[in-house]
């Protein structure tokens, strides 16, 4: 019975081989924070001030209380789109409304259309040669979207976009930004209806927008009129590869239609959905948004989820409903992790959209009211990218979907604050295994920012707009990794004033459109003078730091330290000093100067000393340098043991 | 006789240990200058290379940042080690298959003597057996992207389908190592040569499949099953815990000891399922039953 016995044997092995590793792969639960009562202040939203003036924001802005119940409208869209799911196009037609709401007269008026950026290998989008970054695979097939007709209701029948030239003159072959003179100026405080109709054409999926097999994704797929600043300007530029957007508040009424045999995700709550023939016709409308996307595709699956009466609604490709369910989870998570910090979600629906493989590159971007994410449906827990994606879209519900700064020319104001608030809520919600678990052992969120952060290290500086980095890998690691790690030295140096700081910013600047020295002069009111400073250098100059310990004299009585702070930034430094019978004594040192020599007194010698033991400078370029140990070199056997079994291993391959 | 069958590798044990033992200091020397980047870049600190393994990894990942360029020379130093140490092996594995030509024998000369004379053979039948698992997984490879291309759009089928193929191609390494190791046993107990070494080693595969696949596969089992609680036995009892590093190390050497004497087990079991060859050359398919 030789045979079967050894059979047996090879099942048990197997058996226990996969019971060990799924020991080590076991998923972490996920957490849910405290219930939070969903409650807004009644006050209507007010303009972000000029930023020569900025006043003290107050304790006001702590509470929700203080929050704006709806935005100032500016652009509203009503319109009708018929997509065609072989041909992959929109026909699209409808009514902009627009108002001046500064106090100059306008004469004509910016048009974005950036679905051109995909028209011809010649568009600014196209043709960018900097490596790194997403957009950069080869396009099969391109997009485009052509105005058929641009008619300002007010001011005659007069199509005027035959009229229409090109904005950008540095990018003359560009559409992406285009310029519509006005048959007469538009005055302050006046407003016009625009009777517009176009046909878009989506590419293969390049960028956020286009199609895949028969998913389509809907992005900036309709002409949009450029953010009109309050001194009368328009913020308009031709579509960067790097770069997003930037637009007006407004309501959004939308109607779609699709194959009735397709779903639908789209920004806002859908308040019509029927079937005409073999059309599905869905309308959408919301208020208070500054863009619409919608995403169709008939292999959706679909899961919905109420959270503290917000309807979370997941659409999904086959076979992902696990990764589906840990996404809704982290969603609730989020929304009230998000919600406690920055004021809590003021909208009835939020969708979220994961696109099937082959999609991906229209995963992982945020519209207002709508996210798409990304990740495999074998992930588990924080091993892949379903949850930190889930996180980090979400988070930009606040940062640019609320909080609505120019991305295009201040990227580090939506995706570093983003790329923080992401890893704060990871590291709480998965300490030390934010972004990867193997049993009990995991590499936390914040250690991956270090290692990324440190990468790009100084340089170039944060603070400027994306279309000036160098690369993809530059704007990447600087805009978000390095963003995330300063934030994160900042909070934890000032004992979490930071993020009390951007909890007021997000509150008071809601609906809103804030700008760099408004961030900054919420940290300076929050956090003081010391942390604006260090956000200021950190962000415009380079910002960096290394403390060291260069050297230690200990005698019987006293013990000296000679440490150096490297770099342009000034950070206060724990000092924790451990003495032969183990009792600890922790010191400051303001880490003013280039060097200088910190004194210790006392009768028990002292055995070691270290620089910011808790990690709370985690932008420190070098850690290997902050700890000094006051006797003999201690061996690493544990790690000789280790690494000198993984060899042994490797080697039995070749040897008995 | 399942006593003697059992006892059948003790007389390779001392070239396993001669292997074992020039595998470790390999492996120490090799692994030297990583311990002592880690020692140096840690020793300031009160927890020195236990911070290597405090949850969150900010210590251990700041090891790899900072020494990331000269960690990438030392790995292929490692790997470069593992290549002199293929020639080593197959001195090791024709010591260890001449000592079972007869298991009574205590003539080290006689079995040096033999093992040096079939080293050639011996080294191309180990040759032979890398091209076939380098071809078989390149195969492998070929055939799923073949059938991926046919297939409709569907994520979770074309990844089920990678590791069907990666699964496929591991039965086919299985199947090669096997034939590896009974060609080796005809190349030197037969005195074969390559060919007729690998036909006999294919003959014993047909004639006796299940019992041969079902020795290598119990001692390969539980060769991973041990390698696996040897990597992970510090996670289970928590990697930052008092667990002297002494520990450590006689756990992972003995699992590694275990694995060596798994593996001659396995070569004596399958000299046992090669039928030998008589004087006149012909197959004798007569299998003695244990």
């Amino acid at each position: 019975m030789k045979l079967p016995l050894e059979w047996i044997v090879t099942a048990l092995f197997s058996i226990g081989t996969l019971t060990v590793l799924a020991f080590l792969f076991r998923t972490p639960s996920i957490p849910t924070s405290p219930h939070l009562e969903k409650h807004h202040g009644e006050t209507s939203a007010i303009a972000a001030p000029p930023i020569d003036s900025i006043p003290s924001l107050g304790p006001s802005f702590d509470e929700d209380a203080s929050l704006p119940a709806h935005a100032v409208s500016i652009a509203s869209y009503t319109l009708q789109a018929n997509l065609d799911t072989r041909s992959h196009v929109i026909e699209g037609k409808g009514t902009i409304h627009w108002v001046n709401r500064s106090s100059t007269s306008i004469t004509e008026l910016p048009i974005h259309l950036y679905a051109n950026a995909f028209r011809n290998e010649a568009s600014r989008f196209l043709s960018d040669r900097r490596p790194g970054g997403r957009g950069t695979q080869r396009i099969r097939d391109f997009g485009f979207i052509d105005v058929l007709s641009f008619v300002v209701s007010s001011h005659g029948n007069d199509n005027l976009w035959p009229k229409a030239i090109r904005a950008d003159s540095a990018f003359p072959s560009d559409d992406t930004d285009m310029l519509v003179p006005l048959e007469r100026p538009v005055a302050a405080g006046e407003s016009i209806d625009i009777e517009v109709a176009w046909r878009t054409k989506l590419p293969s999926i390049v960028e956020r927008m286009g199609y895949h097999d028969t998913f389509h994704m809907a992005a900036q797929w309709y002409p949009k009129i450029a953010k009109h600043e309050s001194d009368g300007r328009f913020a308009h530029f031709s579509f960067d590869r790097l770069s997003e957007f930037y637009a007006d508040f407004g309501t959004y009424d939308i109607t779609i239609s699709v194959p009735s045999t397709f779903l639908v995700g789209a920004t806002g709550p859908c308040v019509s959905d029927i079937i005409e023939g073999d059309r599905r016709i869905v309308r959408h409308v919301q208020a208070d948004i500054h863009d619409f996307a919608f995403a169709a595709w008939d292999g959706f699956r679909e899961v919905r989820r109420q959270v503290d009466g917000i309807d979370v609604r997941l659409l999904f490709p086959p076979g992902y409903e696990r990764v589906a369910t840990e996404q809704l989870d982290v969603t609730t998570f989020g929304l009230r992790y998000y919600g406690k910090r920055f004021g809590s979600y003021p909208y009835a629906m939020l969708t979220i959209v994961h696109p099937p493989s082959g999609a991906g590159e229209a995963g992982g971007m945020e519209y207002p009211t709508l996210f798409t994410t990304g990740g495999s449906w074998w992930e588990r827990g924080p091993n892949g990218m379903a949850r930190s994606v889930t996180l980090h879209e979400l988070a930009h519900q606040y940062f640019q979907g609320m909080v609505a700064t120019n991305e295009a020319t201040w990227p580090m104001l939506d995706e570093g604050i983003t790329s923080f608030v992401e890893l704060d809520a990871l590291d709480t919600g998965w300490p030390d295994a934010g972004a990867f678990s193997l049993s009990d052992y995991g590499v936390s969120a914040a250690t991956m920012a270090r290692w990324f952060g440190l990468t790009a290290g100084t340089d170039d500086i944060i603070a400027k707009p994306a279309a000036e980095f160098s690369s993809g890998h530059a704007y990447a690691r600087l805009v978000y990794w390095r963003s995330a790690l300063l934030w994160r030295t900042l909070d934890r140096v000032f004992d979490g004033t930071i993020m009390q700081a951007l909890g007021r910013y997000a509150r008071r600047y809601r609906f809103t459109h804030p700008e760099p020295e408004h961030l900054l002069s919420a940290v300076r009111d929050v956090a003081g003078k010391q942390a604006e400073d260090a956000l200021r250098i950190s962000l415009f100059e380079r910002g960096w730091i290394d403390v060291a310990i260069n050297d230690a004299f200990c005698g019987s009585l006293s013990c000296q330290a000679i440490v150096s702070r490297r770099g342009n930034l000034e950070l206060p430094v724990d000092v924790l000093w451990i003495h032969t019978d183990g009792s600890r004594v922790m010191t400051r040192w303001e880490g003013k100067e280039v060097q200088t020599t910190l004194h210790k007194e006392g009768l028990i010698p002292v055995r070691h000393i270290v620089l910011d033991p808790e990690h709370k400078i985690l932008l420190d370029d070098d850690l290997s340098n902050n700890a000094i140990f006051l006797g003999q070199r201690p061996r690493a056997w544990r790690t000789r043991s280790y690494i000198s079994y993984l060899a042994i291993l490797g080697l039995q391959a070749v040897m008995p | 006789m399942i006593a003697v069958y059992r006892l059948r590798w003790l007389p390779a044990v001392p070239y396993a240990m001669a292997g074992y033992a020039i595998r470790l200091a390999l492996a120490f020397v090799l692994i030297h200058p990583i311990a002592s980047v880690v020692e140096r870049t840690l020793a300031g600190w009160p927890a020195n290379e236990h911070m290597m393994f405090h949850s969150g990894s900010l210590l251990f990942s700041e090891v790899l940042r900072l020494h990331g360029v000269a960690f990438h020379g030392l790995l292929e130093q490692l790997a470069l080690g593992a290549l002199l140490m293929i020639p080593i092996g197959i001195v090791i594995h024709a010591f260890v298959i001449a000592s079972f030509v007869d298991p009574d024998t205590r003539d080290l000369k006689a079995i040096a003597s033999l093992a040096i004379a079939r080293m050639l053979p011996v080294a191309v039948v180990s040759l032979l057996s890398l091209l076939a698992i380098s071809g078989m997984m390149i195969l492998s490879w070929v055939i799923r992207e073949g059938v991926r291309s046919m297939l409709p759009f569907d994520t979770r089928t074309n990844d089920m389908l990678s590791l069907g193929s990666i699964l496929v191609g591991a039965l086919a390494v299985v199947v090669s190592l096997v034939m590896t190791d009974l060609a080796r046993i005809a190349t030197i107990r037969d005195k074969l040569g390559v060919a007729e070494a690998i036909a006999l080693a294919l003959h014993s595969v047909r004639k006796r499949p299940f019992e041969i696949f079902g020795a290598f596969g119990a001692r390969v089992s539980a060769s991973i099953f041990l390698a696996m609680v040897g990597l992970t036995f510090p996670l289970m009892f928590g990697i930052e815990t008092s667990i002297p590093a002494s520990c450590w190390i006689i756990v992972q050497q003995v699992i590694v000891v275990v694995m060596s004497c798994l593996r001659l087990s396995w070569l004596a079991r399958a000299a046992s399922f090669q039928p030998r060859l008589s004087q006149q050359g012909s197959i004798d398919l007569e299998i003695p039953m244990r």
